[in-house]
């Protein structure tokens, strides 16, 4: 029996958490675990795991790593972790394909001006914004907010966006596939737009954060309703401790070392970074900028409402 | 020269070959380490807790995903072949799903159960149960009627039938069958750890070890790691078929 | 034998063999009709009804300008390259592994060198080949051809040098007395002779083929039908992705079927090869 329960754990699989108890407020779930990418966008959340915040509230978030906010929030949809984070954009899409009843939790950051963009390289074709039309352009994964994003700003600028190849892949390989010319243009949030000017040359082909996208809610943490509903408290934890760290933030000196320590940076990266708009609480006004675009660039078929996707929100 | 010996000479012609190509520069060192730099790299990982528990995981699910494809599949098959009517007709829709490649079928796995052990070991199982199953069946049909025949007319039960006559002789394509599952298992595991971004598995190792780092090493490394286990699996199956069905005088290479 | 037994004779095998096709055939549509029953019944949104997955296909392929055979340019843009790359980088992978394969199982002591190492290639899970090609040609065709190749050769290449190896040593004895050439020699009777295993080859050869496509444009591609399975699920498209998994398993087999009757017709004069599946 016991050597079932090793091969369990040898084999990856989660280790059920029941209720430990623990924690003032006994919260339902003190384990929880959540997907995340390797960019500065959770450099807040890395603070309350860091800096006990979620400590304090009783929680113990487990980070499990995920290639693109689509493939996290799949890995949420299928119950391999309770919150993902993501670029808004998938969420509103499954959502609205009925696929899952996904729930926004918390904010994580707008695009601030020249923390997202669309980056080209010196020896690729592409110059202006109106070289991208039908060339091959870098994204994480179709219908997250790179892809949509570069697809609205194109739109902003009357470049055809019909016969661009989109080639999906990790933000990791974006970098390597400019600089070896397998892509003539890239999206790139911090801390790889950084990275790449300094390793690749790369230069801002446009910012995404201007036009009809500026400021523009760009990411945040979901989770299945089933979630939402059976753990109030925990999710209350969670919200409250990410808002200190967010509030905590503003403040440069404590950010950068997150950055330098998960986001693989050094030092001096991390000072040149520009960083987003940090944020926790979600305002349904302001998110539903995002399903507007997705049914203005034809992603969805029907207005979908983001109010009742809000998770309760604490604080 | 002894054939053992003609085969590390093999072995070296490559490593050497590798070497050249790689320090005149033909290739870039970062794309291509040399064996000397792969080799070691292989040793230093089975030093690190984090690739062994890799391994463990990834041959783990496999020998899991084994298991039950073959418990589900040779009794399923068993019953299957053994009522004449549904014998060809089974074999019809199994020759339909068998070639649907169980890979086109991850990114829906994913959705429905996650990225975890069980998606792995699920889809392993549904690709593995089509080659045993098949060649259950397949053997049943060949068993030698007259064998049958002189079992029927001893007065054997259907039962007894089954276990004297018919198991034993369909045991060895049954293996055979087994053994193709164990390759096809090996590949669904692999490339669901891949898909999936698994937390443990060799190929989430691999995966990972290419996505943007510098560090060829640990790619090519996990790559031959992983042909050894396969390779192992492959010629230690091939050995057990040998050794225990030396008695039998059937064919069995002739399902693939 | 009179005639009146001849044609009850034939007779009978006419109706024994339209009743086995009606019975298999009966099966598959009864599952079919299962199929349909229990997604319409469950109603999860992963599951649509074949009949939805049905005219999603047609709609998907099948709805372009007559000019175009009726082909949309999704045919053109995903499922061509695709099959352009399956089939092209087996038929690579053929010629080269027999190719080798001659030449090897013809020399006496060549396997000896090569033969473990070979048998270590084959054994790498193909999937596990993807992430090296990555590094090596970029995300793209070239990846993915260079996979496939890799990956396919060595069933062909094993298999024809068993092949090669096989043939009997009366013939190689009758041919050596009659000083017949070499050429002729390895064309007309080693080739014929190693036929069977050199086919069984291709055929694995094939359906690796097809694995390596999808999952090199699972990992990483912008076009083809892997790609287009992956974009439609995470579009969460369910009868899109249930579609191009169909033709996946129509195409997988479809070159199976297609392949045995190529078979069947070139080895026929084989004298074991009847009543065999």
């Amino acid at each position: 029996m016991l050597a079932t329960l090793g091969a369990c754990g040898a084999l990856g699989g989660d280790d059920t958490s029941k209720a430990s108890g623990g924690g003032d407020g006994a919260l339902e779930k003190p384990k929880i675990k959540v997907a995340l990418l390797p960019v500065v966008d959770l450099a807040p959340l890395r603070l309350a795991q860091e800096g006990g915040y979620f400590k304090a509230e009783g929680l113990e978030v487990e980070a499990v790593d995920a290639p693109s906010g689509q493939a996290s929030m799949t890995k949420m949809i299928g119950g391999e972790v309770d919150i993902a984070f993501s670029t808004y954009m998938p969420f509103f899409v499954a959502k609205s394909k009925g696929a899952a009843d996904i729930r926004l939790v918390a904010d994580s950051v707008s695009a601030s001006p020249k923390s997202n963009a669309v980056v080209t390289v010196p020896n690729s074709p592409v110059r202006t914004i109106n070289d991208l039309a039908g060339k091959k352009i870098a994204i994480t994964d179709k219908n997250t907010a790179s892809h949509l994003l570069t697809v609205s700003v194109m739109k902003d600028h009357s470049v055809d966006t019909s016969k661009v190849q989109w080639v999906p892949m990790a933000l990791p390989n974006i970098v390597a596939a400019l600089s070896s010319g397998q892509v003539d243009a890239g999206y790139l949030p911090e801390p790889f737009l950084t990275q790449a000017s300094k390793v690749a040359g790369a230069t801002p082909v446009v910012d995404i954060a201007t036009g009809a996208t500026q400021d523009f809610p760009l990411a945040g943490f979901g989770a299945l309703g089933s979630f939402v509903d059976k753990n109030p408290k925990t999710l209350a934890a969670f919200q409250r401790a990410l808002g200190k760290a967010v509030r905590d933030a503003a403040d440069r000196s404590k950010i950068e070392p997150m950055i330098v320590k998960y986001a693989k940076v050094d030092a001096e990266t991390a000072s040149l970074l520009t960083l987003p708009t940090f944020g926790a609480t979600l305002d349904a006004r302001r998110l539903q900028r995002v399903p507007d675009l997705l049914l203005q660039t034809g992603v969805i078929s029907a207005k979908l409402d983001a109010a009742p996707m809000l998770a309760p929100q604490a604080g | 020269m002894p054939r053992l010996l003609r085969a590390l000479a093999g072995l070296a012609g490559f490593f050497l070959v590798w070497e050249v190509i790689v320090q005149a520069g033909l290739v870039r060192k970062e794309f291509l380490p040399p064996p000397t730099v792969v080799l070691v790299t292989i040793f230093e990982q089975f030093g690190e807790t984090q690739f062994i528990r890799d391994l463990i995981a990834t041959f783990l699910a496999w020998g899991i995903a084994l298991l039950i494809a073959v418990a589900i599949a040779v009794p399923a098959g068993l019953l299957l072949g053994s009522i004449p009517g549904l014998r060809t007709a089974t074999a019809v829709v199994i020759e339909f799903l068998r070639p649907i490649p169980a890979v086109a079928l991850i990114p829906l796995v994913l959705l429905l159960i996650g990225g975890g052990p069980e998606a792995k070991i699920t889809l392993a199982v549904y690709a593995s149960l089509w080659p045993i199953m098949f060649n259950t069946i397949y053997a049943l049909g060949e068993i030698d009627p007259i064998l049958q025949e002189t079992a029927k007319a001893c007065g054997t039960s259907r039962f007894r039938t089954l276990t004297s006559v018919a198991l034993p002789h369909t045991a060895p394509f049954v293996f055979t069958g087994v053994r193709l599952s164990a390759n096809i298992a090996l590949i669904a595991v692999v490339s669901t750890e891949f898909l999936a971004g698994a937390k443990l598995g060799i190929g989430n190792f691999i995966m990972q070890a290419s996505t943007g780092s510098t560090r060829f090493d640990l790619v090519l490394a996990g790559t031959v790691v992983v042909g050894v286990l396969g390779f192992l699996i492959n010629g230690g199956l091939e050995m057990i078929g040998r050794r225990a069905f030396r008695w039998s005088t059937v064919d069995r290479e002739a399902v693939s | 034998m009179t005639t009146l037994t001849l044609t009850s004779r034939v007779g009978r095998r006419v109706g024994r063999g339209i009743g086995i096709l009606v019975r298999n055939w009966l099966l598959f549509f009864a599952l079919l009709g299962v199929w349909e029953l229990a997604t319409r019944l469950g109603q999860s949104p992963f599951f649509p009804p074949p009949t939805e997955i049905l005219t999603t296909s047609g709609k998907l392929w099948f709805s372009g300008p007559a000019a175009q055979l009726f082909l949309t340019d999704t045919v053109f843009a995903n499922v061509l390259p695709s099959l352009g790359r399956t089939l092209g980088g087996w038929l690579l992978a053929g010629a080269l592994g027999v190719a080798l394969g001659v030449m090897l199982g013809r020399s006496k002591t060549g396997m000896d060198y090569v033969g473990p190492l070979f048998a270590f290639f084959r054994s790498v899970p193909p999937p596990a080949l993807i992430p090296v090609f990555i590094v090596l040609f970029g995300l793209g065709p070239g990846m993915q051809t260079g996979s496939i190749i890799f990956g396919a050769i060595w069933p062909v290449l094993l298999n024809t040098v068993d092949g090669v190896r096989s043939v009997d040593q009366m013939k190689i004895d009758t041919a050596k007395s009659f000083r017949t050439p070499r050429s002729h020699w390895v064309r007309s009777i080693v080739l014929p002779a190693a036929g069977p295993k050199i086919f069984a080859g291709l055929r694995l050869s094939l359906s690796i083929s097809l694995l390596l496509m999808v999952i090199s444009e699972l990992v990483g591609s912008y076009n083809g039908i892997g790609r287009s399975l992956m974009d439609a699920q995470q579009a969460f498209d369910f009868p899109l992705m249930w579609s191009w998994l169909v033709l996946l398993g129509l195409l997988g087999f479809g070159f199976n079927a297609a392949f045995l009757a190529v078979e069947q017709r070139v080895l026929r004069w084989q004298p074991t090869r009847n009543g065999r599946l």
